[in-house]
Formats: structure tokens, C-alpha cells, sequence
């Protein structure tokens, strides 16, 4: 651009920064494109404010018991009902949501921090801390990881804690893969190289350059880890060994089910928390999708 | 082919033996002391004949010999006696698994034949109204937990409709027969296989968009090959590469999904068998589930990679120059 085009540019005449163009920026438009996407981050942005504002909007307390108005079906004192001790199911769903999303939230953090970790030590450094962590996530990865994390939710007992960690450190063998892979094509890049010819020590080269480009590929990963561990939280809880009662989350309301009239007779006791959980992770999933077509335009189609 | 095969082999095992070390590894951690279900806290028992007992068992032993005993044991297929009911646990798996390997078959060939078949259609015909439709609906259901979709159709076909049983395998008081557990099979393997028709029709569609456009199929059409011909031989062929390492990919998760759909239709296989194990804490019988588990997926894994090579011969031919 010669400065003569600069003076002409309209937006600098009119006093503004020209628009930068990062790859982010384009990223960001392209996720404003992506109708699904921004629908289903609109619906799941509802579900997340249902969940932080709960205490507002529940009607009862959600572990409050009244004997006097159990298993009655939807109405308007109790929007959708009440389960078997007369506790409202509207508050559950909304008060479960808050459990299910937070365990999902936190886990998944867990999860990535040491997958990220892990990933890129075993890609940055080679050798014998690869082969070690790779020989680990093949040892996890032959197993569907519910069925390690009941039989430890069965050793260590039941609570919202044990259920954030169980899931959150057994759930990053896949991020790791994901991000070792991605640290090994950004390794041998020339501007690590130019750094590492500059004196830059590992950890510098990690943390500067390295790290800082796999976080693309990965936001769309953390995404859908989001939505697996909010599954595998209900997963545990529905067969009995996730978030312990009274707390509800939508695992162990979904549990409800499991016995064969309340399934017959009390439809309004599990098709919410149902209804919630396939919801949440629909969204997931097409949030995912748009970050993984925004980030790398190639992706596009797939969905 | 020969030394493919034996390839594939040789790396399996060593991953076999570090997952038989870490079952044996977190069984050894869980809590309590399996000189417990041999006891009876009322009859008194010293320390000194807890120790006689653990040194009869070996369990005084460090823990690299208790393992490599175990293992041993194991190698020659005893994997022990149940402690809630002094069953033995190799006899039990053993039907437990025949029962859910029919579960997870019908289910991933439903999978198959469906999503694959939906894969090509909707893959010929992008953008379409049945592209939209199809490809609307496997969002749903590859959003589907198994066991919502489980509960649902317990609930929409068994409880409401009445089309089909409610659970178990056969109907009780009736000899068995193919029909009927064909029968009682409709509800559980269909329920399981909504997330892999969805899973593989979205593979199928992608690598038929990815093929459809290439260059050699535009010559087989050139040279005057019937469409059926080229889509099946020259497109499908390439594009099932992908859907054949996602279908070996999916046996795990399969596994689990099979735990819940078990559970919930009260199919006696060995996901309700491990979930049995797990809350009353009998440990030989969650270290059988685990390996057989291990050893059923480690068989998937190789088959996928022996399928592999066979569809792809630029596979089974790598590193033989």
C-alpha cells in the first residue's frame, strides 16, 4: 500500500484503526456464520444462565420433601410435577442442570490441563517421556473409560468431588494424542527452529510458540470434552454411582427411570432431565462443529 | 499378508500385558482385603490366623509375584471364584459375554447397513432435501446418550405401544427359540446402534464428498462405466477406508454403551454383570470383566487393522520393499 492509498482508505479518514484482519478475527466471523452454531450457542448460553440463576428461578427448594404432594403430574403450583418424596421437579431440573454443567465444566478443565501437559511433553520431547505417555493412553484407550471410572467411583464412594476427578483424570488420554500430534508438526516449524537458534530455552519454546499454536485445533476438542464429561457425569449418576441425593443432577433424576413405573406412570419425573441432557449435548456438538469449520475451513461440509 | 498379520500381533501384546499389570494395579489399590470374604467376624479371628491365610493364599507376597501368580493363573484360564457367591468367574463371563457380543453385533451391523447405506445416499446427493433431513437427524443422534435413547424406547415401544418386551432375553416359561430372541433383541440393539447409524452415515457422506469429485472418477464416468459401477467400485471403495477405522474405533465405546442398554432393558450380558460386580465389590469378578473387556476391544483393533489392509493394499504392502 502506497501512502497515497492510505490517505484515501475511508476508514482512516473517517478517524478509525483500519479493521485488522487476524486469523482469529476471520475465525470469529466465520462462527458468526454458521447459522447451527449460533443458534445452538444461543440455546446453550439459556441453559447456562438456568443453571447460574437457578436460586431465582426454582419455585421450592430442590431437596425439599413434601410427603403430601408426591408423584403428582405437572400443574401449575409445580410446573412439571413432583417425584416420588414431592419434590418439585422444576427446581431439580434447573438446580441439576447447575450440578451437571459445573461437574462437566470442571472436569473437562481437569481433563485438558493434563491431556495439554502431557501432549506436549510427549511431543516436544521425544524419547522416553513420549514412549512412557504413549504407552499410558493406549493402556486407557482399549478401555471405554466408564467402565474404570465406575469400578473407582465404587473403591472412593460417592460425591461431587470424587465425580469431578474421577472423571477430569481419566478423561485427558485423547487430548493428549491430540495435542502431541499437533506439537510434533509445530516443532519442526522454521520460527521455532529461528527461536531456538536465538537461545530460547524449552520451556520459552513451549509456552511462547509451540503451546500457543495448537490452541486452535484444541478449542474445538475442549468443546466437545465439555459435552463428553457432562455425558459421562450423567452416565455415572444414572447407573447409581455419580452425583450422590439429595443433590440432583440430571444423571441421577434420569435414574428415576431405571425403575419400571415410575417409567410407565411418571413420564414428567425423567423426561425432563432427558430432554435437558440430549439438549445441552446437541449444542455441544454443533458449537464444536462451528469452531472446528471456523478454525480450519477445510472441516466445512462435514456436518 | 502373512507378515502383516503377525505384526499386528506382536504389538498387541505387549499393550495386553501393561493393561493385565494395570488392572491388577488398581484392584490391588481398591480398598479392603480379600481375606475379608473369607472370614467370618463373629468366629474371632487373631491376627496370627489372618496371617496363615495370607501366606496360604500368597497374598504376602510383593506385589510384582502376586501379579506375575495372577498372571500365570489367568495365562491357564482360571480366573478365580466370585466373591459374593463363590461362582466361578470364567464359567459366568463366559455366557455373560456370548450374550452381549450379540447385543453389540446386531447393533453395529444395524449401524452398517443403515448408516452406511444412508452415507452414500445422502453423499450423492449434497444439499438436497434428504441431505438436509438425513444429516439433520444424525446430529441427534450422535447427541443421543445410549442410554436416553435406551429409555425412550423402553418407554415409546415396550411401556406405551406395546410392540415389543420390555427386557430380558427370552420370554419366560417358553422354550427358546431364534424368533423369540430375535424378539426380545429389536429394542436393545436398535436403541444402541441410533449413535453408530449416525456416527457412520456422517463418516460415509464426508469421504463420499471427499472422493466423489476426484479426477479417476470423473474418467470411469468418461469411459462410459455404468453410474451403479462407479459409485460402488470406484467411489465406495475408496471412501470406506475411513468408516472402516471409525467402525474399529467405535467397539469401545460400543462396550459401554451395551452397559447401558443392558441395564436398562435387563439383557443379561456382562455390562450388567460388571455393574453388578462393581456395587457389591467383588474384585475377581471386576478383574475378568476388565480383561475380557481389554481383550474384546485389543481383537477389534486387530481386525480393524487386518480389514485395513485388506481394502487397502498400500497398507499391508508398507515396509516390505
Amino acid at each position: 500500500m502506497t501512502t497515497a492509498d492510505l490517505t484515501q482508505d475511508p476508514t482512516l479518514l473517517a478517524g478509525k484503526a483500519p479493521k485488522s484482519d487476524s486469523p482469529t478475527r476471520r475465525a470469529i466471523q466465520r462462527f458468526r456464520r454458521h447459522r447451527l452454531a449460533m443458534l445452538a450457542l444461543v440455546i446453550f448460553s439459556i441453559i447456562c444462565l438456568s443453571a447460574i440463576f437457578a436460586p431465582v428461578i426454582e419455585r421450592y427448594p430442590p431437596d425439599a420433601i413434601s410427603l403430601r404432594d408426591k408423584f403428582q403430574p405437572p400443574s401449575a403450583e409445580h410446573w412439571l410435577g413432583t417425584d416420588r418424596l414431592g419434590r418439585d421437579v422444576w427446581s431439580r431440573t434447573v438446580n441439576g442442570g447447575r450440578v451437571s454443567l459445573a461437574v462437566g465444566l470442571m472436569a473437562a478443565l481437569i481433563s485438558t490441563s493434563i491431556g495439554m501437559l502431557f501432549g506436549a511433553i510427549s511431543g516436544y520431547y521425544g524419547g522416553w517421556s513420549d514412549m512412557a505417555v504413549m504407552r499410558v493412553t493406549d493402556v486407557f484407550l482399549t478401555f471405554p473409560p466408564i467402565i474404570i471410572m465406575l469400578a473407582i467411583a465404587a473403591f472412593v464412594g460417592q460425591s461431587i468431588v470424587n465425580v469431578i476427578l474421577i472423571i477430569g483424570l481419566l478423561s485427558w488420554p485423547t487430548t493428549a494424542r491430540l495435542v502431541r500430534g499437533q506439537v510434533l508438526a509445530v516443532r519442526e516449524e522454521q520460527f521455532v527452529l529461528a527461536s531456538r537458534s536465538l537461545g530460547a530455552k524449552n520451556s520459552r519454546l513451549i509456552n511462547q510458540h509451540v503451546l500457543p499454536n495448537t490452541i486452535a485445533p484444541l478449542l474445538a476438542e475442549v468443546t466437545f470434552a465439555v459435552g463428553a464429561a457432562i455425558l459421562t457425569e450423567a452416565g455415572l449418576s444414572f447407573l447409581g454411582l455419580g452425583v450422590p441425593l439429595p443433590t440432583p443432577s440430571w444423571g441421577n433424576m434420569l435414574e428415576t427411570a431405571r425403575s419400571l413405573d415410575i417409567l410407565e406412570n411418571g413420564p414428567w419425573m425423567w423426561v425432563p432431565p432427558a430432554i435437558m441432557t440430549l439438549l445441552t449435548i446437541l449444542c455441544i456438538n454443533f458449537i464444536g462443529d462451528g469452531v472446528r469449520d471456523a478454525i480450519d475451513p477445510r472441516h466445512r461440509g462435514k456436518g | 499378508m502373512g507378515q502383516y498379520i503377525l505384526r499386528r500381533i506382536l504389538i498387541s501384546i505387549p499393550v495386553l500385558i501393561l493393561i493385565t499389570f494395570s488392572i491388577y494395579v488398581l484392584i490391588d489399590l481398591a480398598p479392603g482385603d480379600p481375606t475379608d470374604f473369607f472370614i467370618n467376624p463373629e468366629l474371632g479371628v487373631t491376627e496370627e490366623n489372618l496371617a496363615n491365610l495370607r501366606a496360604r493364599f500368597g497374598l504376602d507376597q510383593p506385589l510384582p509375584v502376586r501379579y506375575v501368580n495372577w498372571l500365570g493363573q489367568t495365562l491357564q484360564g482360571d480366573l478365580g471364584y466370585r466373591f459374593k457367591n463363590g461362582d466361578p468367574v470364567g464359567e459366568v463371563l463366559a455366557q455373560r459375554l456370548q450374550n452381549t457380543l450379540i447385543l453389540m453385533a446386531a447393533a453395529l451391523f444395524l449401524g452398517w447397513a443403515l448408516g452406511v447405506s444412508a452415507g452414500i445416499f445422502t453423499g450423492l446427493r449434497q444439499y438436497s432435501f434428504w441431505d438436509f433431513t438425513l444429516t439433520g437427524l444424525s446430529f441427534i443422534g450422535i447427541s443421543m446418550p445410549a442410554f436416553v435413547a435406551g429409555i425412550f424406547g423402553l418407554y415409546i415401544f415396550a411401556v406405551k405401544l406395546g410392540w415389543f418386551p420390555a427386557g430380558g432375553m427370552q420370554t419366560i416359561g417358553r422354550s427358546s427359540s431364534p424368533f423369540d430372541l430375535l424378539w426380545h433383541l429389536v429394542l436393545p440393539a436398535t436403541t444402541l446402534s441410533l449413535f453408530y447409524i449416525a456416527t457412520f452415515m456422517r463418516y460415509t457422506r464426508f469421504s463420499m464428498l471427499e472422493v466423489i469429485n476426484q479426477d479417476y472418477i470423473r474418467t470411469a464416468r468418461g469411459k462410459g462405466i455404468p453410474e451403479r459401477t462407479v459409485v460402488m467400485r470406484h467411489a465406495f471403495r475408496n471412501a470406506i477406508l475411513p468408516v472402516v477405522t471409525v467402525t474399529g474405533l467405535s467397539v469401545r465405546n460400543l462396550v459401554a454403551g451395551a452397559l447401558f442398554i443392558e441395564t436398562i432393558y435387563s439383557w443379561p450380558g456382562m455390562g450388567s454383570l460388571f455393574l453388578d460386580a462393581v456395587l457389591v465389590r467383588d474384585y475377581p469378578m471386576i478383574m475378568g470383566v476388565m480383561l475380557v473387556v481389554a481383550i474384546v476391544v485389543l481383537i477389534a483393533n486387530l481386525l480393524t487393522d487386518l480389514t485395513y489392509g485388506a481394502v487397502d493394499p498400500r497398507i499391508r504392502l508398507q515396509g516390505q520393499a
